[in-house]
């Protein structure tokens, strides 16, 4: 039996990547991913993906990275260590975002089409779709994967569905223009930004119960992304158009802190120790690392036209 | 033989019994709360297009929350009266709406006419203009003229709008219908969403009443890439598009255009 275990865990050990200390930025406009090295700062190579990619993310391996290829209606795959594309996957039309479950499943958010849909990466199968509501966009899986959110941007709604069902638990009128969730670490709760209006709420995950809603101290707030802090304690909120991350109490959501950055700030990127965050300036095609200790910017990084995503391999 | 026949007897018992309660659970789960729209003007205009569109979306929402909304075509004024829909959208001329509006105060009258004719200045508190005051497209000309910019025209809406998700509506509207939104058409559209926007958050058994509700507490964008809202006098205070030569040139908001001591918003 410890044999069989040992074997197992160096088997797991060796098909799991080593950290490349990168990160992954998608350059909408310039259908390219900028590579920087983390560690230096710098972008290392410019990589062209296919048409206006926005999602990003990292498989829970480690081995490869995902892009939304939106205008291509595909996903395409990186190797982060050769930092090439090594296939693409038809994902279903325009798709804007996507959550990588733990099981290495990708849940994408359709944009054109109302739907959510669920793929294998591995082999590009179609495993389900989930009619949701016009234009959806934000995606998240709860940390013990038993939950998708999916938010439809002009239906004002963000869907709970549950997993390995995909089917929709609740439906929860939010704040227009819903752009983003995230689930708290306990899976219990779901954040949701509502870009008009510069919402943020706070919903109970197996209820759809409103808990709390806060809006943000700025009235050219236009929420996108939010994330939680590794500890779960702070919110951050990229502000839109109001050019600053905004950082909240995770419980009460009340304003701790703004912190200054490029103009139109939308993706975040959260390291994985927690020490610092990445932020994608859209109009100013920058990346921004902020060290979140201090919560004082670090670095500026000049990457692609339009950067929208950013996905850690750290 | 009379063994068959009762064990027959016993299973065509269960299945009609279980057919009925399926039935039953399927019609409970199905259960929409139907909300009639009526809709006053001509079907080939570009106004009942968008309102269509707006529907369409109405509806996208709408199956989530059990609501189901049905525009309908009227003629006669007569009719809001006897049937109550729960609000008018209407592109005639609002001096004809006027016994209507009086008839029905708690119905919300959505307005969306082109206002070409000299303008009847009806306050009533359920008479909603979705399109502005004749005097913000002159003022927001003059504004932006003033600048020592080119000439231009100010719009509700422009087919290359794309802000805020303008390409989005503007690129499912033209799947839809195969036409170029056009201040028109989003007129109608808005009309229809900002309603049901509105009727979602409210819920239609509320005590609190829509016309209210439309006043205080409207949370749509009309994907303008802000919070609207109705003034004081009831328009929807809203960004315009500047045109010249069939291009955007500019945005500017009614809101910074006319005040109240203009005289053009005060009630006859």
């Amino acid at each position: 039996m410890k044999l069989i275990l040992a074997i197992t865990a160096i088997i797991v050990a060796t098909n799991t990547m080593a950290a490349t200390n990168r990160a992954f930025v998608s350059n909408e406009r310039s259908d390219s991913v900028s590579v920087i090295d983390i560690l230096t700062n710098k972008v290392i190579k410019t990589v062209q993906v296919g048409k206006r990619p926005r999602g990003v993310g990292i498989s829970p391996d480690g081995n490869e990275v995902y892009v939304a290829i939106s205008a291509d209606n595909a996903i395409a795959v990186l190797d982060p260590v050769k930092m090439e594309v090594i296939r693409t996957f038809a994902s279903g039309d325009d798709p804007e975002a996507f959550a990588i479950h733990s099981n290495g499943n990708l849940y994408i958010s359709n944009e054109e089409d109302a739907m959510a849909s669920v793929y294998d990466p591995r082999t590009g199968a179609l495993l389900a779709t989930i009619d949701v509501g016009i234009e959806p966009e934000g995606v998240a899986v709860a940390p013990d994967g038993t939950r998708v959110a999916v938010t439809s941007e002009s239906t004002n709604l963000v869907h709970i569905i549950g997993v390995p069902e995909h089917t929709i638990q609740n439906n929860v009128l939010v704040g227009a223009r819903p752009r983003s969730v995230v689930f708290s670490n306990d899976s219990q709760i779901i954040y949701v930004t509502a870009e008009i209006g510069g919402e943020v709420k706070k919903i109970a995950a197996d209820t759809g119960n409103l808990i709390k809603k806060t809006t943000l101290p700025d009235q050219n707030a236009k929420p996108k992304d939010v994330l939680l802090s590794r500890d779960g304690k702070n919110l951050y909120v990229a502000g839109g158009r109001a050019n600053k991350i905004f950082i909240l109490d995770a419980e009460s959501l009340d304003h701790k802190n703004s912190i200054p950055v490029g103009k139109r700030v939308w993706g975040l990127a959260l390291s994985r120790d927690g020490s610092r965050l990445y932020t994608t300036d859209g109009l100013d095609h920058q990346v921004t690392v902020i060290d979140t200790k201090s919560e004082k910017v670090k670095a500026v990084i000049k990457v692609g036209k339009f950067p929208w995503g950013i996905a850690l391999d750290d | 033989m009379k063994n068959e026949k009762s064990i027959l007897r016993h299973y065509f018992t269960i299945l009609k019994t279980s057919s009925f309660v399926i039935l039953c659970l399927l019609s409970t789960l199905a259960y929409s709360k139907d909300l009639p729209l009526y809709f006053y003007g001509d079907m080939s205009s570009n106004e009942w297009y968008g309102a269509i569109q707006g529907l369409q979306e109405a509806n996208a929402q709408g199956k989530f929350l059990q609501l189901n909304y049905k525009l309908i075509h009227k003629t006669k004024l007569d009719d809001v009266k006897a049937d109550k829909p729960y609000a008018v959208i209407s592109s005639l001329s609002p001096a004809k709406l006027r016994q209507a509006l009086l008839a029905n105060p708690q119905i919300p009258f959505l307005n969306i006419s082109s206002i070409a004719e000299p303008f009847s200045r009806l306050c009533t508190p359920n008479l909603f203009y979705i399109r502005p005051h004749p005097s913000s497209l002159v003022a927001a000309e003059a504004a932006w003229k003033a600048e020592g910019r080119i000439e231009a025209k100010a719009v509700l809406w422009h087919h290359s709008f794309k802000k805020y998700a303008a390409a989005q509506l503007n690129k499912r509207y033209k799947k839809n219908t195969d036409r170029r939104m056009n201040s028109e058409s989003w007129s109608g559209w808005a009309s229809v969403k900002l309603f049901s926007d509105t009727l979602a958050r409210n819920g239609p058994e509320s005590e609190i009443s829509i016309v209210n509700f439309l006043k205080k507490s409207l949370a749509f964008d009309g994907q303008k890439g802000r919070d609207l809202f109705f003034n004081s006098y009831n328009y929807l205070e809203q960004p315009l598009l500047v045109i010249h030569d069939d291009k955007i040139v500019g945005e500017i908001s009614t809101s910074q255009l006319l005040s109240a001591e203009s005289g053009a918003f005060s009630c006859k």
